[in-house]
């Protein structure tokens, strides 16, 4: 799954940088879209996919939707820094400046420093038996955030630009933009699930060892 | 029209390097807890 999102990520590109025109007014650099867009997408619905988790794990109890929820964490923290990084770069020949606190900027940085916070935390709970739904009820509590970055560019006057993509009425963009961009959304589902998946093996063989160390048998590892 | 390779190239180069230290970070991770289980194996065939 990997090397195929890999493959069809190259593919996108060259879609990108030989098939799709500049933009009438931002030029080349509408370009860096392909990358923003699909990674505030998914920076958004990894965190969707960790509350879901999270609630699952308070109702069911079960272990797995735990380790999925901390499997998630660090891959949409690298997806929502992405996000960030590439925005600025976007925004300093646009707007003239690397960054601006409005409301939908301030609001994904947030999102960033929650992702952040709960890496940590599993890290410094790691063992504790009530770590869990510590951690769930933390990811709940975020949540709140998702729907503010979602209709920030509506609640506030925001340098940002509105939704262009996913608003009532259908998308705004022209064919040889949306497709490249819904094309570059799918790779790049497929990748971060690829990196959940890995992510959550060595969450399972971590589970492993400890239990293994809690039956006596030593040699650490976390 | 102004040329924003520099900016277009730094945003597609700063992803791939982002995922590349994800991918480094997680085969890393794997490799170390791999190592200590197949230790725990090795030293206790009953694990």
């Amino acid at each position: 799954m990997f090397v195929l999102s890999l493959v069809l990520i190259a593919a996108g590109l060259w879609w990108i940088f030989t098939k799709t025109p500049p933009d009438y007014q931002q030029g080349n650099s509408a370009k860096i879209m392909f990358v923003h867009v699909p990674t505030a997408w998914g920076s958004m619905g990894i965190y969707v996919l960790m509350t879901l988790m999270s609630v699952l794990s308070l109702i069911y109890r079960n272990p797995l939707t735990d380790v999925v929820a901390k499997a998630c964490a660090p891959v949409g923290m690298c997806v929502c820094g992405i996000c960030l990084i590439t925005g600025s770069l976007w925004g300093k020949p646009m707007w003239g400046a690397w960054w601006v606190w409005d409301a939908r900027l301030t609001s994904m940085l947030v999102l960033f420093l929650l992702y952040v916070a709960l890496v940590l935390l599993w890290r410094s709970f790691a063992g504790m038996a009530s770590a869990t739904r510590i951690m769930a009820v933390v990811t709940l509590v975020g949540f709140i955030n998702i729907p503010i970055i979602k209709f920030s560019v509506e609640w506030w006057n925001t340098l940002h630009q509105p939704a262009s993509v996913l608003r009532s009425g259908g998308a705004a963009l022209a064919p040889e933009f949306l497709y490249p961009l819904l094309y570059m959304a799918a790779c790049g589902t497929l990748l971060a699930t690829s990196f959940i998946l890995f992510g959550l093996r060595n969450e399972l063989l971590a589970l492993k060892l400890h239990a293994s160390q809690r039956r006596g048998y030593t040699h650490g590892g976390n | 029209m102004a040329d924003y390779s520099a900016f277009i190239i730094a945003s597609y180069a700063s992803a791939a390097m982002v995922l590349a230290i994800l991918g480094v970070a997680q085969w890393l991770r794997f490799r170390h807890l791999n190592q200590h289980l197949n230790m725990v194996k090795h030293e206790h065939p009953s694990a």
